[in-house]
């Protein structure tokens, strides 16, 4: 009887992860005169964390006859666990949700965003019109280059901070003046990329 | 009349030192499973254990297992030979991954029987020496825990292990004089049903100590448990080594309450860590 009765009292819960939202806010793409940017999409296939470098770890840095490896976050666990992928739309101001991050507990005082292409897109993709000898002429640009931005950042995920978030600022931006040249793709990438800004 | 009362009081019958509690005799304070055998014996015990341990190489992957045990212990011994012992345990868990997704899980766990056989000691009065064996069954009584969506936690939070496992084992118990004591005990612990991804790995614990006694009602225990176990699937193979200082306190009423740690000094396994165990129980003979 107190077995039946203690066996029915069994019961369990569960708490959620804790979890970091990530966000792009973005300006829409500017352009010389005569230039229609109809769409421009980027790609960010990773989002990772990283901790940030307790004392002791940099007073062992520091002090240590033996060269310490800067340990990359992704190889001891996936700080960007959670995250699949997601886009970046260049021509469309305000939010856009990138995805969730389910990361370790901790202080983290790095981002880390990988730009590449995706298993659909290229990296960076944009298409429009532009005057080519006054006629207005249809472009597109992309690239398949890769590049990773790491931004600093203050966030710290515990039993009272369970929902983070991590909110990617891309600043103004203006098209390449030459949208034929082969490196056109490429230079629009970097300049993107140099533009994002944690916030 | 004053020297009667002298008299009176040098003549009247000194304490004597048995009880039930230390058996026949035997002055020793002693813990469940390690009391000198005496027929018809009936112990109640209850022992409340509270340890922690982590798995995981890195901050970024550790999660933190804690568990609150309560056992309720029942012996009886039919003869000086033989004793039959039952622990009901009743589980609080709670499994902390790096995300802190914690779970936590309460109820029922893994029910055991064993058997003792004294089947050597010097002498049947106030023995100096006791040899025993004990063979048991750990049953799959604990329920498998849910949340509240109905969705079972995972192994590591689960209070059993849904599976049989076969113990088996060897004891001493030595006796010198009224204030030293030594005990020892061999356990093999052999799963062998049950989901394998929760089933215990093949272990082994061997447990000794020494026991000094200053006085009828205090005993102090010293000792050291060795813990190995095989590699399993989700567990990594390895020894652990504890001390395990011991306090025992005899109490009104044929009561004995015992407090202790075990302490972790070493530890092999990968991955892996025992964090401290407190323990407290308490014995009543019947």
């Amino acid at each position: 009887m107190l077995v039946a009765l203690l066996w029915l009292a069994g019961c369990g819960e569960r708490e959620e992860a804790v979890s970091v939202q990530v966000v792009a806010w973005a300006t829409p793409l500017a352009a010389a005169p005569g230039v229609v940017v109809e769409h421009g999409r980027l790609v960010v296939t990773a989002v990772a964390l990283a901790p940030c470098e307790t004392v002791g770890a940099k007073l062992w840095r520091a002090l240590s006859p033996v060269s310490v490896a800067w340990a990359h976050a992704g190889h001891t666990a996936d700080p960007s666990e959670g995250f699949e992928g997601g886009e970046v739309m260049l021509t469309v101001g305000g939010s856009q949700r990138l995805g969730v991050l389910l990361p370790a507990a901790g202080r983290y005082c790095q981002a880390v965003l990988t730009l590449a292409p995706s298993a659909t897109h290229p990296s960076l993709h944009a298409h429009g019109e532009w005057p080519v000898a006054g006629a207005s002429t249809p472009f597109a640009l992309e690239t398949r280059a890769e590049r990773v931005v790491r931004l600093p950042i203050s966030l710290a995920l515990d039993d009272a901070h369970r929902d983070g978030a991590l909110d990617l600022e891309l600043g103004a931006v203006t098209m390449p003046v030459d949208l034929a040249s082969a490196t056109a793709g490429d230079e629009l990438l970097d300049a993107v990329a140099a533009s994002v800004r944690a916030r | 009349m004053k020297n009667l009362l002298v008299v009176l009081f040098f003549a009247a019958p000194a304490a004597a030192w048995a009880c039930a509690s230390c058996g026949c005799g035997n002055p020793v304070l002693t813990s469940m499973g390690t009391e000198p055998p005496l027929s018809g014996r009936v112990r109640l015990a209850t022992s409340v254990r509270a340890w922690s341990e982590t798995e995981g190489q890195s901050r970024l992957d550790t999660a933190t297992l804690r568990e609150l045990r309560f056992d309720l212990l029942a012996s009886w011994s039919p003869s000086e030979r033989w004793t039959v012992l039952a622990a009901l345990p009743l589980q609080l868990r709670e499994l902390t991954p790096s995300t802190l997704a914690r779970e936590r899980a309460f109820g029922l766990g893994d029910a055991e029987v064993q058997g003792r056989w004294v089947f050597l000691l010097d002498k049947r009065m106030r023995p100096r020496w006791v040899l025993g064996l004990a063979a048991g069954l750990r049953l799959p009584t604990a329920p498998v825990i849910t949340d509240a969506s109905g969705s079972p936690l995972t192994d590591d939070a689960q209070p059993g292990t849904g599976g049989f496992t076969a113990l088996l084992g060897l004891s001493y118990s030595g006796y010198f004089g009224e204030r030293f004591s030594a005990h020892a005990a061999l356990q093999a612990e052999l799963p062998f049903a049950g989901p394998p991804s929760r089933r215990a790995p093949f272990g082994g614990r061997l447990y000794g100590a020494g026991q000094y006694q200053p006085t009828a009602w205090l005993g102090l225990r010293a000792g050291v448990e060795a813990r190995a176990q095989a590699a399993s699937a989700a567990m990594a193979p390895g020894l652990t080594l504890f001390a395990a200082p011991e306090l025992l306190v005899r109490l009104p009423a044929d009561l004995t309450l015992l407090v202790g740690a075990r302490l972790p000094f070493v530890d092999t396994r990968a991955g892996e860590g025992a964090g401290p165990m407190l323990l407290a129980s308490l014995v009543v003979d019947l």
